[in-house]
């Protein structure tokens, strides 16, 4: 038996279809998890116990366990418990928890990067906390941290796919689809495989882009 | 109203300050009248610093009193007061850093503007047209969209002196501004800070310059092991100090 890649056109369709939806569950995903890990960072910053440790908490429990598990939890786990989420949005859910806290550790750590000098400087105009953190402190947190909160973005879209798991026709999903209408796996999950990395492609320039102008303002 | 008037603008009362054991103010007692030129020298780990930087509360106090232009600075206040007190005085108190501290993200021009707009005291154009007259007087017109990085260090220190002027502030803190600049562009800050003391801006400078100190000052102060040991007008303290202590450190000084 040898390779047929002329299979792979009859089922563009499909393919297509978990592209676009591989794109909405990762393009969700990454704001979400770019918004929760900011708000986690600052929470983990703040003086307040009563902020600080049940966000440490959370940040343990997502990082010390399997995604592939967060997702059959949150699908399937609350689902026992009468909280019925389809499982589109127990995906996005379960993949921007997991991310937001290593996004979370990511802007802290570079938030106490910042010479103490700056946020200084800041005060001693008259500003307020806020206004020196959102003015001068976090806009050259973001800066310095733009290159590793890309590489985790790259992280997501691929580990996306485990969302195929709970069902969610993404491109992983429709790819199996198509292998067992042809049973043609090597071919499939190849393509799939391409497909993946074209879209890595593409999110790499856009997040070149974004760090570019990043450091432009420097 | 007159009688504040006469009150001169900053006084401080047996000021301590203590880094966990180690005391490093030791009851400051210390007057500043409008448009004094104050120099604070003394050796390394004097305090001079730490004792600028309660002025503005940067460092805050264990004890003692510091009273700015008829208003307690350092009052027990909770903590949301007190910020909101502190951001008020702040707008009057003006400071410069010996590491410049300027906004990396920001041209010259933002780093002057961002705080009287963040504030509303100045609409974006009045705020813009206000730090183009500064950085003119500091002599950096043609550096107003130029980012720090590619900026000098006394250039630095010039944008950094201009920010701090933007808030209108009543009095200047000047923390070793020149410290940690080349040799050949010591001159330039000193020569922005003479110009402001012409203009009778009262102004309290910790420096390691004698010389600068010498010529700019109205009146020095000599600290030594969180104390002050004597303070006079230039030509006494420098010339004919009174006290042992400061006779050894001029000459340590000169000498090295």
């Amino acid at each position: 038996m040898s390779l047929d890649f002329t299979v792979i056109p009859r089922m563009t369709d499909l393919l297509l279809w978990g592209v676009m939806w591989t794109v909405i569950l990762s393009v969700l995903s990454m704001l979400l998890s770019l918004v929760l890990g900011a708000l986690f960072a600052v929470a983990r910053l703040a003086p307040f116990r009563l902020i600080c440790w049940p966000v440490q908490a959370i940040s343990w429990v997502f990082m010390g366990t399997p995604l592939l598990l967060q997702l059959y939890v949150v699908y399937f786990g609350l689902a026992e418990l009468g909280l019925n989420l389809n499982a589109f949005t127990a995906g996005v859910i379960a993949l921007s928890l997991h991310f937001a806290v290593y996004n979370a550790d990511i802007i802290r750590a570079g938030i106490q990067s910042i010479d103490t000098g700056q946020y200084q400087a800041a005060r001693s105009l008259g500003v307020s906390h806020l206004q020196a953190m959102r003015k001068v402190v976090v806009p050259q947190a973001l800066a310095n941290v733009t290159p590793a909160l890309g590489n985790m973005m790259i992280a997501l879209l691929k580990e996306s796919a485990l969302v195929s798991a709970i069902g969610v026709m993404e491109l992983t999903l429709s790819a199996q689809r198509a292998i067992s209408q042809t049973f043609r796996p090597f071919e499939f999950y190849l393509a799939a495989a391409a497909l993946y990395y074209a879209l890595n492609l593409v999110l790499q320039q856009a997040l070149r882009l974004i760090e570019r102008r990043a450091a432009l303002t420097r | 109203m007159q009688d504040t008037k006469r009150e001169p603008l900053i006084r401080i009362r047996d000021l301590r300050k203590s880094f966990g054991p180690l005391e490093v103010l030791k009851g400051i007692d210390m007057e500043v009248r409008e448009g004094q030129i104050l120099a604070l020298i003394g050796p390394s780990g004097s305090g001079k610093s730490t004792l600028l930087r309660t002025i503005n509360q940067l460092e805050d106090v264990t004890s003692g009193e510091i009273w700015f232009d008829g208003t307690l600075v350092n009052a027990p206040l909770p903590h949301r007061a007190r910020e909101k007190h502190l951001n008020a005085l702040r707008r009057s108190i003006g400071m410069v850093f010996q590491h410049f501290n300027l906004f990396p993200h920001m041209t010259a021009l933002e780093n002057v503007t961002m705080a009287p707009v963040l504030l509303g005291l100045h609409s974006k154009a009045q705020a813009r047209e206000n730090a183009l007259r500064l950085l003119a007087k500091v002599g950096l017109s043609d550096r107003a969209d130029y980012y720090p990085s590619r900026l000098s260090g006394g250039q630095k220190q010039r944008v950094a002196i201009a920010r701090a002027l933007a808030m209108e502030p009543k009095v200047m803190l000047f923390d070793e501004v020149t410290s940690a600049l080349d040799p050949e562009l010591v001159g330039e800050v000193n020569r922005t800070m003479k110009q402001l003391a012409e203009e009778n801006m009262t102004m309290l400078i910790v420096t390691h310059e004698l010389k600068f100190a010498a010529d700019t000052a109205s009146h020095i102060v000599f600290m030594a092991d969180g104390r002050i040991v004597e303070e006079g007008p230039p030509d006494q303290v420098l010339r004919n100090p009174l006290q042992a202590r400061t006779r050894t450190f001029l000459q340590q000084d000169f000498a090295g």
